[in-house]
């Protein structure tokens, strides 16, 4: 009896296990092994060393692991999308902080909180009477001038006052390119080159000093309590428990002679604004406004650093950047800016609109069809920190230029979450590209957009991201963009539904280069994958690129050196699962599952395309396999998904 | 009339570029380092000027040598890449400076030179090279054997022979690919060991100097067949393939009888390509009862190929 419901259960088991569809992951998987096998490779073979440059203390151990194991890269994408599915503020950043951990780091701070000073709050006048509005002023008074100065000076206990002014000189102009530097005569480019080489080199001789974790979990705390104050605020004036005006216009009577910014929410710096449309002009620390088309024109002086919130409860408001480190931008402290409603316009400029330069900036859109401009270092983009922007809803449109959209430089992990709406990403069109890196044609630097960037040789980069959840998005950029990465770092781009367009010049959809990790993920929708070459799946020099497509009928086009192809001893990987897609190239001898030699050995490129009809020019072919004449390539376009009465049987 | 107007403007800019100079160590260092802006410019504006300066500077030969091999510690790519170019083609003149600098402490240098001393390929180098060839350091130890390859003297082998058994792969790989420079019969068998090699680098590079021995090792790799590593054996099967000919042929229709689809289809591939109508008949019984898909996509190659013959 015992045994015969023991077997009863054991088949149970069973069934339910055959019924669970299996993820598209396995069977990936299954298809790389049966691939590399064929071209007498092996998974393990996707595996660069640690070692082939001089290892660095800027290592973030994310990458580090993931040049170990590069085609977990897929899994780390999904990961990373699920752990910032929901949009709200503090799970996000903690995952980022979790990848920001370096691989040299033996203690790693979870959560930071320093004990409130008991005197914090002995001179704090109350001039309104509501208590939820004294709460959350309370709690910005805490963080502004508590918390972030304590964090602050833990960062840089070690960093001495000349240090820590080249960090806002001489290395963030290192950062910012000039567009009259493509007039300037040879030995003049010469000698720019060697003194940024220099800043790069004073930077790494002291930058191990910097302990970001400790202004980046100040911002996370503040990040997440705030979410939670505002979304409060939200529901109770939405469900009328809350009043406005009667919040702003219930205050204390003022004694005579008293001087008002000595009372909280009147202090300098410090702005409350009601439902009109208001206009904010200037340097502040905080600042709530309930409604209206509001005005900001916002600017920063970095050599007296402090935190930033500001909160818009709804309208159709216009943030213009009137300096460098502001609109959600944190430098040397966190800049928190949430804006729950309506369709906005964010022009920033440099190090702007969810921009972490040694602190945390999280710019949170909470609906409406926004606006973002930049230039450099904006856009969800890090430098020592965390830059992020989390956009809820809407038909947005991100415009920049440089290092932009989720873009990861040392320690950094810069971030766009986008959780709805046909969006534009549009990056490049102000910095030529000089050194010919595209041919003699004039295009533009983009380095954006899923983008990972370290400071060749001499420190390992970050992580840059784009998550796109929904809908028909176009991807714009030049020269490095859209899930790339230049040296040791990790630039990706994961978009889940929608049918997208992905154009770019080169370097881009899936590579890696010298020594660095690219991945673009889209998992739904008819695509569309254009550009030049080194795209769709490129790694050059000791790198890896995918593209993973998981639906849809997809266009691929390229000229050279893509869809597939390993350059360098790089590794580069395209793989389709199902629809009937399309794959268009100029040249055939270094598409499709292609590898060039370097080092007196080859590359690996690896096509794979899974399942549907498909039409090709080049190498590949409907329902076959193929090895390139290459060192060392090929692919494979079988139809590797058998549906059986379960429909999960992939081989 | 382009490429004297170039060597014009080199001259031009050579002379401005010195004129902001300030203390520069001598005359020909002088030169060196005005022609080098130029020659390692990567401004696509200064790119036909690139190569005439270049030119310059190894025109200049002997008196270049010493302020260029001062250059090789430089760790900018594109300068790097100029470095080794320019003294490359200076050549044997300056491989007495050189090796000074095998016994550099930057690791990274003693790399540089190697490869320098490498491909200029003058065999005054040798016995520097195999001094470095044990050094702790395997980017050098790589750099020293990948060296006494391109050199392509036998009093470099018992430094490459050691090297093919390095713990690391890439030391193997450059040892694999100097062992099918140097052609030493005695280093095919640890070349078929090699097809089993952890690294897809040393495996694959193994495989290449096995073709170049030819005929010569294909008993070694026919042996190697039998042994219990898989990837060994499939890479074997290629192997043959591309060493071609009936005798090779003939050796992978024993493994049309494989258990494994992948052997088996690797078989028929080598087979495929043998350019041998020999084993055809040994692939067309197969056909009847195959069922692998992938075996049978490869027989319908070499059935369409030989069908003629």
């Amino acid at each position: 009896m015992k045994t015969s419901i023991i077997v009863i259960m054991i088949i149970l088991a069973f069934t339910g296990l055959w019924a669970q569809e299996m993820p598209d992951s396995v069977f990936e998987r299954q298809a790389v092994e049966h691939l590399t096998a064929l071209l007498n490779l092996k998974p393990s073979d996707i595996h660069f060393r640690d070692d082939y440059a001089k290892k660095d203390s800027f290592r973030l151990e994310t990458v580090a692991d993931l040049m170990d194991r590069p085609y977990k890269m897929i899994e780390f994408a999904e990961r990373f999308k699920s752990n910032c599915q929901g949009g709200q503020p503090e799970p996000v950043l903690r995952f980022v902080f979790e990848n920001l951990r370096k691989e040299t780091q033996t203690a790693v701070l979870r959560r930071y909180r320093m004990p409130e000073d008991e005197n914090l709050y002995a001179g704090i006048n109350l001039y309104y009477n509501s208590v939820e509005l004294n709460r959350l002023l309370m709690k910005a008074h805490s963080f502004l001038y508590d918390r972030f100065p304590r964090a602050l000076d833990s960062t840089m206990a070690l960093v001495n006052a000349e240090d820590r002014k080249f960090l806002l000189d001489e290395f963030k102009q290192s950062v910012l390119e000039d567009t009259v530097d493509v007039n300037k005569p040879v030995d003049v480019l010469d000698s720019i080159q060697k003194v940024e080489e220099q800043y790069t080199k004073r930077f790494v001789g002291f930058a191990t000093k910097i302990k970001k974790d400790f202004i980046i979990l100040a911002g996370i705390d503040a990040a997440g309590s705030f979410y939670n104050e505002v979304m409060r605020f939200q529901d109770d004036i939405k469900a009328g428990n809350l009043s406005v005006e009667q919040m702003l216009s219930d205050t204390i009577e003022l004694p005579p002679q008293a001087g008002i910014a000595e009372y909280l929410g009147s202090h300098e710096h410090w702005a409350i604004g009601g439902v009109g449309d208001d206009v904010y002009r200037g340097e502040y620390h905080f600042i709530l406004d309930f409604g209206g088309n509001d005005i900001y024109e916002l600017s920063y002086n970095p050599d007296s650093a402090h935190g930033t919130i500001i909160i818009d409860m709804s309208g159709n408001d216009i943030y213009n950047a009137k300096s460098d480190f502001v609109i959600g931008s944190g430098c040397f402290s966190a800049g928190l800016l949430y804006d729950l409603e309506g369709d906005d316009i964010y022009n920033g400029g440099n190090f702007s609109c969810g921009s972490g330069y040694f602190g945390l900036g999280l710019l949170y859109d909470g609906g409406g069809s926004d606006k973002y401009y930049g230039d450099t270092h904006t856009q969800g983009a890090a430098t020592f920190g965390a830059g992020i922007i989390l956009d809820m809803s809407g038909a947005d449109l991100y415009s920049a230029a440089l290092f932009a959209q989720g873009c990861g430089l040392v320690e950094g992990v810069g971030l766009i979450a986008d959780y709805e709406g046909n969006d534009q990403y549009q990056a490049g069109g102000k910095y030529t590209e000089t050194y010919g890196l595209a041919g003699a044609n004039v295009h533009y630097l983009s380095l954006s957009q899923g983008f990972g960037h370290g400071l060749q040789p001499y420190g390992g980069g970050g992580i840059g991201a784009i998550l796109d959840y929904s809908g028909n998005d176009n991807y714009v950029s030049d020269i490095f963009g859209q899930g790339a990465s230049y040296w040791w770092s990790l630039g990706l781009i994961c978009d889940s539904d929608g049918n997208d367009q992905y154009v770019s010049y080169q370097y881009a959809q899936g590579t890696g280069v010298h020594l660095s990790l690219g991945v673009l993920v889209d998992e739904r929708g008819d695509d569309f994958y254009r550009g030049k070459g080194l795209m769709q799946g490129v790694g050059h020099d000791y790198a890896c690129g995918i593209i993973l497509d998981r639906e849809g009928d997809d266009i691929y086009q390229a000229d050279d050196l893509s869809q597939a192809a390993g350059s360098a001893n790089g590794i580069g990987l395209l793989i389709d699962d199902r629809g009937d897609d399309r794959y268009y190239v100029r040249e055939k001898r270094n598409t499709h599952g292609y590898g060039n030699p370097r080092r007196d050995f080859g590359s690996i490129g690896l096509f794979i395309d899974m399942a549907g009809r498909d039409i090709y020019t080049g190498y590949g072919k409907d329902d076959s396999y193929w090895k390139s004449d290459s060192k060392w390539g090929g692919g494979m376009d079988i139809e590797f998904w058998k549906t059986d009465s379960t429909g999960t049987d992939g081989e | 009339m382009k490429m004297s107007l170039n060597i014009l403007m080199v001259l031009l800019l050579t002379l401005e570029v010195s004129a902001v100079d300030a203390s520069p160590p001598n005359e020909a260092a002088r030169k060196v380092d005005s022609l080098f802006i130029i020659a390692s410019s990567g401004e696509i504006k200064y790119r036909d000027m690139v190569q005439p300066a270049q030119d310059s500077l190894v025109a200049m030969g002997e008196a270049a040598v010493p302020r260029m091999v001062e250059k090789i510690d430089i760790k900018i790519a594109r300068e790097a890449r100029t470095v080794r170019e320019v003294l490359i083609k200076i050549g044997a003149v300056a491989v007495p400076s050189l090796l000074t600098r095998l016994s550099d402490e930057d690791t990274e240098v003693v790399s540089k030179t190697c490869y320098i001393l490498g491909k200029i390929g003058d065999s005054s180098a040798i016995d520097g090279l195999v001094d470095v060839s044990g050094h702790s350091d395997w980017h050098i130890r790589s750099s020293a054997v990948a060296a006494l390859g391109d050199i392509g003297n036998e009093r470099g082998y018992e430094a490459v022979s050691r090297a093919l058994a390095d713990t690391v792969g890439l030391v193997r790989k450059s040892a694999a690919v100097a062992g099918g420079k140097l052609m030493n019969e005695a280093a095919v068998p640890h070349l078929v060991g090699m097809l089993a090699d952890d690294f897809y680098g040393a495996r694959m590079c193994a495989s290449e100097a096995l073709v170049k021995f030819g005929k010569k090792s294909l008993s070694a790799i026919g042996d190697s067949l039998v042994f219990e590593n898989e990837l060994q054996g499939n890479l074997g099967c290629t192997t043959l393939g591309l060493i071609g000919g009936d005798s090779a042929a003939v050796i992978l229709t024993a493994q049309l009888t494989s258990p494994s689809p992948m052997r088996r289809a690797l078989a028929v591939e080598g087979i495929l390509n043998c350019n041998s109508s020999l084993a055809c008949g040994a692939v067309e019984l197969l056909s009847s009862s195959e069922k692998d898909p992938l075996v049978l996509f490869y027989i319908e190659k070499v059935l369409e190929k030989y069908a003629s013959k």
